[in-house]
């Protein structure tokens, strides 16, 4: 579905990740982690078409063949300015501009959708709220069904837990798996917390000195690799079937 | 107020100047106030007042001049630079006085000198001529069938840029036409009502619309009501009590501003 060809990204001299190869399989829940600074971001922006790789090249493919990339963005809730007097509902109907076309409004169509996207991330009841007045984790909600109504092939979600307690976590993260699976998207995940990522993705990634390592989550998550990515001891411990990840403190 | 209605067929262009400036400027200073670009307007406007300054003291025609100046302005600060160590504010901030300073410098050494400045700062609201005003009508009303046909990318690339973007919405040449319709505004305002005025008009409307409504509609509706209220009222108060006509406007639209705090108060708590 997108795949990395001996790919650099960086700013101007600057390389942030280098000799970058691999594919992101259609229908795949791919992960994308590492420690602060590795370029997390960086990679997410290339994925969007925010950032030129410096060498290499990033294709679209359906089929084996080259594809006009259809992207839903669900960014960080912080990052959409609260200021904006929008509607919930008029918020997730930004998502479908671009589909309806120059000099084009808003249709019967439009609102359908918008609204059955609502209804399909629990938020059918506040969709004549204003956005500001939502809660965190309803805000990330409404971006993700914001993205979802563009009718996109991949969903890329930056932090969507970010600044969220733990019932909220597993709330957002419990949608964008029935999301995905409902809607066989390719879903791209970038996340700090560990927890979350090992218990929800299929493949892993993992940056590490300017590349990356990757494969199924249960074969790259161990507590070799994750304790020398992140310059600590960490142990990975199986509660009742969930992952549980534990930095050791330094003594 | 009679001797004020008496003398209006000799006011008549100057107060329609006041009144097309107010309404155009009010409704863009929603967009500004939303995508926090108020230092761009501020300096966007002060490089407009160096074609006017050359207008000034060539004698051309000041507002292809100052279209010129605007859009050059325009073109720059929406430039996005990725250099890390000199942030956008500084650029704007060097870019606003270096403007100041170019358009003092030129109108200096003019036969009028100091009174030129004057009318940088103020306007010269005399200047408004019935051409003048076909062409801010005209011009006026391409940058409202603009934002009509257009109002979709213009929300967009002010709400979230990058989201517009990734969504395949061409954000930067939006964005670039948003500061353009800015960019014309200015130009066709700033010979007659000044950098002062102009400024003002690009802030304080919004402000007024975003602190009473909760819908986009709603705050251009206040926005362009206080606006145009404000040039009226402050353009009787600056003929009643003699006073420069620039500031009595920005007065009474400060005035309007200071009053919306209680009626928020009143409407939240009511």
């Amino acid at each position: 579905m997108i795949k990395f060809s001996n790919v650099q990204l960086g700013y101007g001299k600057r390389v942030v990740l280098n000799a970058l190869n691999f594919e992101i399989q259609k229908g795949d829940f791919f992960g994308i982690v590492g420690p602060n600074g590795a370029g997390k971001t960086t990679l997410l922006k290339a994925i969007l078409g925010l950032l030129k790789p410096v060498k290499g090249e990033i294709n679209f493919l359906k089929n084996g063949k080259g594809h006009k990339k259809s992207i839903g963005y669900v960014p960080q809730h912080a990052s959409v300015d609260e200021i904006f007097p929008v509607t919930t509902l008029e918020m997730v109907l930004m998502g479908r501009y671009a589909k309806m076309g120059i000099f084009k409004r808003p249709k019967n169509r439009d609102y359908k959708i918008a609204n059955k996207m609502l209804k399909n991330v629990g938020m059918k009841n506040l969709s004549k709220r204003n956005y500001r007045e939502l809660s965190g984790g309803q805000k990330q909600r409404t971006l993700i069904a914001r993205a979802m109504v563009s009718e996109p092939d991949i969903l890329i979600l930056d932090e969507p837990v970010e600044g969220m307690d733990v019932q909220g976590e597993i709330a957002i993260m419990e949608l964008i798996k029935v999301l995905h699976a409902e809607y066989s998207l390719t879903a791209i995940l970038v996340c700090h917390d560990l927890n979350i990522v090992a218990n929800y993705v299929k493949t892993l990634s993992i940056i590490h000195k300017n590349t990356l390592k990757l494969g199924p989550v249960d074969s790259i998550l161990n507590e070799e690799t994750m304790s020398k990515v992140y310059g600590t001891q960490v142990k990975i411990v199986n509660i009742d079937g969930q992952k549980a990840i534990i930095s050791k403190l330094n003594e | 107020m009679s001797e004020f209605f008496s003398n209006l067929e000799f006011f008549k262009y100057s107060i329609a100047c006041s009144v097309l400036v107010a309404l155009v400027c009010s409704f863009l200073s929603v967009y500004i106030v939303l995508k926090r670009i108020v230092f761009v307007s501020v300096a966007v406007t002060q490089v407009s007042s160096v074609g006017i300054a050359i207008a000034l003291i060539t004698g051309l025609n000041p507002t292809p001049i100052s279209l010129f100046f605007t859009f050059l302005g325009v073109v720059i600060f929406s430039i996005r630079f990725s250099e890390r160590r000199l942030s956008n504010e500084s650029r704007i901030g060097i870019g606003f006085v270096v403007a100041s300073a170019a358009s003092i410098l030129i109108v200096s050494k003019s036969a009028k000198g100091i009174h030129e400045i004057d009318d940088l700062l103020y306007g010269n609201i005399l200047a408004a001529t019935p051409f003048q005003i076909y062409l801010m009508i005209g011009i006026i009303t391409c940058i409202f069938i603009a934002h009509f046909l257009f109002y979709k990318e213009f929300s967009s690339v002010t709400l979230d840029f990058e989201m517009a973007r990734t969504s395949g919405i061409k954000a930067r040449f939006w964005e670039l036409m948003l500061y353009l319709t800015v960019g014309a505004a200015i130009s066709i305002g700033i010979r007659t009502s000044g950098n002062l005025l102009i400024t003002t008009f690009l802030i304080m409307p919004a402000v007024n619309g975003l602190l009473l409504a909760n819908r986009m509609k709603n705050v251009f509706i206040i926005a362009v009501t206080t606006g145009v209220i404000s040039a009226l009222v402050g353009f009787y108060i600056s003929f009643y009590f003699d006073l420069p006509t620039s500031p009595c406007i920005v007065a009474t639209l400060f005035i309007i501003s200071c009053l919306t705090f209680p009626v928020r108060f009143l409407k939240k708590n009511l």
